[in-house]
Order: structure tokens, then sequence, then C-alpha cells
């Protein structure tokens, strides 16, 4: 009898470790380069042009190292200069085409940083958060984006407070909630007239 | 899981009378809340069948702790339960819970249910809200595991406690010459896990079904086997599924429980519209034993692992969390415990280890009152 039940634990666990496999692997994308030490492959290779501390112009990238889960919560590390008219999008739990993600947006107009969170075809703009920076310059961010909550909590600081309170935005307040979340294991970027510097992925700053 | 049939044999309490005892208690509660009343005179009182109780959960943690809350001592949770007959028929279960926020305690329902196991033959059920009866960790609160904190396969699947949701759960004891016992539920599945919005209607609700046995092992042993499965579709058409195996073996000595071993094994189908699915495996294993009438020492080995993760290249990636925790534990009685536990885990991608963890845990978990009896 106790034999018997054993058995049956046994194949069970077989079974649902075949049943599972391991996916089948894709298309390799481009060649691997690297932003500081960072690895990445191009998407778009627009008018972009790459050395080892930059990536500057148009175009699309996603970075090789996945993170550990679409249901994951990740910290972003952002440095970047955009042009009059040119924008960032930070595209978190996204395909290996970063697509079906969770977008935070910045776009400059003159000196005035306007930020939006896009999934799908929805859109919230959190601009009147990010009044303080100014666009003109170099900006610097540290974006937390937790996929593992529904929707997507976001989260944006300047500095190395990495509370609630300090943050610049948080998208757990009204009206300026993510649309929804992500759908992937991978980060990247999409650049319209932008230069970074730094960027990097590690653990969430912030946990509830 | 909770009993609702602890009081049966004594004259079932009438509606009115057990709303009449409902409002006593609750002053007495209050009353001991704001201090006017001794602690002594807090204690559950027999009011025409209500049960009451608090139970509180007190942890403190150092190291770089997983949930970003080292460094402090905190009461994690309080909960304070009524339970009761309602009628000849019907058990009524209340359950209040204060739990820490980043910015302060929050306090919600966090059960509260109607059942019976007197309206069906060889049949009970529960409508309202509760923790869902799968797996082993989901179906006890969190100050009754045998261990201070969620093992990464619960915490990443479940919440750092359970699934709790809305609905309507079916269990039928089966007309078998051993014990099988199956448990059909629908709950609402607006959400998954812990949140403080009302989520959104799903495309599928939460479903589930748990078929349990129970084995008699040698040398006054038994041991309890589950096989659960859950699945909802999200409002995105995101579609989750879980297939898990649950198993708790115990031994006992009179009063002692001289060997635990308490193992979860699951997997999890996550599959967001128009992207790949996502397949991960999670389980631990949690073997204690008696060191004495009091005190016990456990080690609990956790595994988890994204089957499907690839890097942007294509090429597939080992990758895991490990995790050790020794825990040790006193038990003065079945109302108080104290616990110290180490946590080492590491993660690893492609051999490397990426992140580790050292974290120590205290807890004090005591109870009030009349605390409702688990089965096995």
């Amino acid at each position: 009898m106790l034999f018997g039940k054993c058995k049956n634990t046994f194949a069970f666990l077989v079974v649902l470790a075949l049943a599972s496999g391991v996916g089948a692997c894709s298309d390799d994308q481009g060649d691997l380069l690297f932003l500081n030490g960072v690895g990445y492959r191009v998407v778009n290779a627009g008018s972009l042009a790459h050395n080892n501390t930059n990536v500057t112009g148009t175009g699309s990238i996603v970075f090789n190292s996945p993170l550990s889960s679409i249901q994951s919560a990740n910290s972003y590390a952002l440095s970047f200069v955009l042009a009059d008219g040119g924008s960032l999008v930070l595209v978190a739990n996204s395909k290996d085409d970063v697509t079906n993600g969770a977008e935070t947006r910045f776009s400059r107009s003159g000196s005035v940083l306007s930020v939006k969170f896009i999934v799908g075809g929805s859109e919230t703009d959190v601009s009147s958060s990010f009044t303080s920076i100014n666009a003109s310059g170099t900006i610097t961010l540290q974006v937390d984006v937790h996929n593992n909550e529904s929707p997507a909590h976001v989260l944006a600081w300047t500095g190395s407070d990495f509370s609630e309170g300090a943050a610049l935005v948080n998208s757990e307040d009204a009206g300026k909630e993510v649309p929804g979340n992500g759908s992937g294991t991978y980060w990247g970027l999409r650049l319209t007239d932008a230069t970074v510097t730094s960027a990097s992925v590690g653990a969430a700053k912030f946990s509830e | 899981m909770l009993a609702l049939n602890i009081n049966e044999g004594k004259n079932s309490a009438s509606a009115a009378s057990a709303a009449g005892a409902l409002y006593a208690t609750l002053w007495v509660v209050l009353l001991a809340g704001t201090g006017l009343m001794a602690p002594g005179e807090s204690r559950a009182q027999d009011n025409g069948g209500i049960q009451t109780s608090v139970a509180v959960d007190v942890v403190g943690t150092a190291g770089n702790s997983l949930s970003g809350d080292s460094g402090k001592l905190q009461v994690r949770e309080a909960e304070v339960i009524f339970l009761a007959p309602i009628d000849q028929t019907f058990d009524g279960l209340l359950n209040f819970a204060a739990h820490q926020e980043q910015d302060g305690a929050f306090f919600e329902i966090h059960e509260a249910y109607v059942g019976s196991s007197r309206l069906i033959p060889r049949s009970r059920f529960r409508l309202g809200q509760f923790f869902l009866g799968i797996g082993r960790l989901n179906r006890f609160h969190r100050h009754d595991w045998p261990f201070v904190s969620a093992p990464k396969v619960q915490s990443d699947f479940f919440d750092e406690e359970g699934i709790v949701d809305s609905g309507l759960e079916y269990s039928w004891l089966l007309p078998s010459d051993f014990f099988l016992d199956l448990t059909l539920g629908v709950t609402n599945g607006w959400t998954f896990g812990h949140t403080h919005n009302q989520g959104e209607r799903p495309k599928i609700p939460t479903h589930y079904a748990r078929l349990e046995t129970y084995l008699g092992l040698p040398s006054n042993g038994g041991m309890q086997l589950g096989v659960n499965y859950l699945g909802r579709t999200r409002a995105d058409e995101t579609k989750q599924a879980y297939l898990g195996l649950d198993l708790t073996a115990k031994w006992r000595q009179a009063r002692r429980l001289s060997f635990l071993l308490q193992s979860e094994v699951w997997h999890r189908w996550l599959s967001p519209l128009g992207s790949e699915t996502e397949k991960t495996l999670g389980l631990y294993v949690y073997p204690q034993v008696a060191l004495s009438d009091a005190w016990y020492i456990g080690l609990r080995g956790d595994w988890f692992t994204v089957m499907s993760l690839q890097d942007a290249g294509g090429a597939g990636l080992t990758n895991g969390t490990l995790a050790a925790v020794p825990t040790l534990s006193w038990k003065p009685s079945e109302f108080s415990t104290f616990r110290a536990a180490y946590t080492g885990q590491s993660d690893y991608v492609d051999g490397a280890s990426t992140v580790v963890h050292h974290t120590l845990e205290l807890q004090a978990t005591f109870i009030i009152g009349a605390h409702p009896a688990h089965d096995f």
C-alpha cells in the first residue's frame, strides 16, 4: 500500500518534470554589444551609434540577460541625455523584440520633461511628478518596475533615498496608475535622438 | 483547514443569542485593547458557543533581508477570530487581521464565511472569503506554520502568506475503502495575492481542485498527501495554471511531535497573451525533529527555477534559487511559540551566483483564547 502510494507520487513528479520541458531556442538576434559592461543586442538599428560607454541616436536595443521571471520586481538605473524633441523609453518585462512591455517614456520639450506610463495602447501622463528635473541636462534616475503586482507598480527616484516618500512618482497614487503589466522577461530601451550613458538592472529598491 | 464544527454536541446557539454574544465579545476585546481591562480579563468566553481568539505574530529580522524590512522588530500580524455555530445547520467564522505595511498597520477582513458539514451527506462547504483549500501552507495562517517565512515557491506563486479570495468551496469525502477527499472551489479571481485594490474582472475566475488522501505509517505515524490544481485567466488574458503536490508526515509520542516532514512541489505555467509561456518549478522540504517536549529543530531546503528562461540571443539559461533555513523552535504550549531561523539564499544564473542573502529571523507567536483546531 505504502509502496504503491510512493510509486504514484514519484510518477507524478516525473510527469510534472516531463510535461514542463524547456522552451525551444528562438533565432539569435544581432551581435552582442556592451554598454559599460552590460550586454545588449540591437533590435532596430535605426541611426544608433555605439561604443562601450554610450549608445546614441534613434533605434531600439534589448539587454541580453533576462529578468528573473515575468512576474518579477526590478530596479533600473538610467543616465541619459535627450536632444530637444527626443525621447527615451524604458521597456520593462518585454518580449525580446522590446514589445509587450511596461513602458516608461521620457520625452523632452525645451527644459520640460514629459513622462508617461504606457502598456499596450493605454497610457498615463505623470509629467506633473517630474517638474523638478531640467530636461536639457543629463538625467539620472532609478526606476523600480514591480511587474509582480497587478497592475505593475512603478516608482522613480533621483537621489539615494529609495523610500516611498522620496519617490518622484509612485504609480500607486491616484491618477498615476500603470495601465497594465509587461508580459515578458526582457528589458530594453527605445531611443529617439537620445544618448544613454548608463543602464543597468538590479533588485527592486523598494518592497512593500 | 479551520474546523467549523468544534462545538458539535453542544446546544446550538440561536442567531439572536449568538449576535448578543458577538457584541459582548467585541466589547471585551475593545476594552482590553484600550487598557480598561486587565489583560487576564480579555480571555475568550464561551457565551452560547462563540469561540474567540486573538493570534499575534511578532517578527524581527536582521541581515540583507529578502523582504526589505531588515533591522526591525514588528508585529507582523495580529488577528481576532470569532467562530461559532450559526444554527443547527451552519457555522460561521469571522477573522479580522492587521498586518504591517510600509506606512503602518493595515486592518482588514482576512476571512469571513459561512459553512456546513451537516447539510449534505459526506460533504462540507464554505461560502464567503477564505484561504483557498489547496496545498499545505495555503490552508494555514502564517502563525501556524512550522517556520517563520514563506519559501520562495510559496511567496512567488501565492504571495507571502497565501491566496485569499471570495467564492464557494465544496469538499466531498469519497465513498472509498480508504480516505479520499476531493475539494473543488471557484472564487472571484479579480485579484490573486496580496493587494489593496479591487482588481479587474478576470476572463476566467480562479478555480481549483485538491484530491487528498491519508496513510497510516508504522510507529504511530501518519502521512497526508494532496494533489492540487489551480487555474485562472486574468483580465489581460494572461493564463495562469498551477499543478502541485503536498506531503505532510508526522510521528507522535504522546503529545510530542517527534518527527515532522513537510514538503510541497509546484509547477506554474504563465502564458501572457502574445508571449511565450513561462514554466516555473519550485519546491521546499522541511524535516523537523523534537529535541524535547518543547524544543524542536528543523532544516528547510528550497529550490526554485524558471525552466524556460533564455537570454536575448535565444540561449537557454540554467538558473534558480537555493536556500537553506535552519529553524529552532521553543513551544512551551500550544498557545505560544518562539523561533530563531537563519536563511541563506543564493540566486544563480548559468552557474554564477548573482545574489546572496543572509537573514536572521526571530519570531514570537501567541494565541489568547480558543484557537480553532486544524486538521492533520
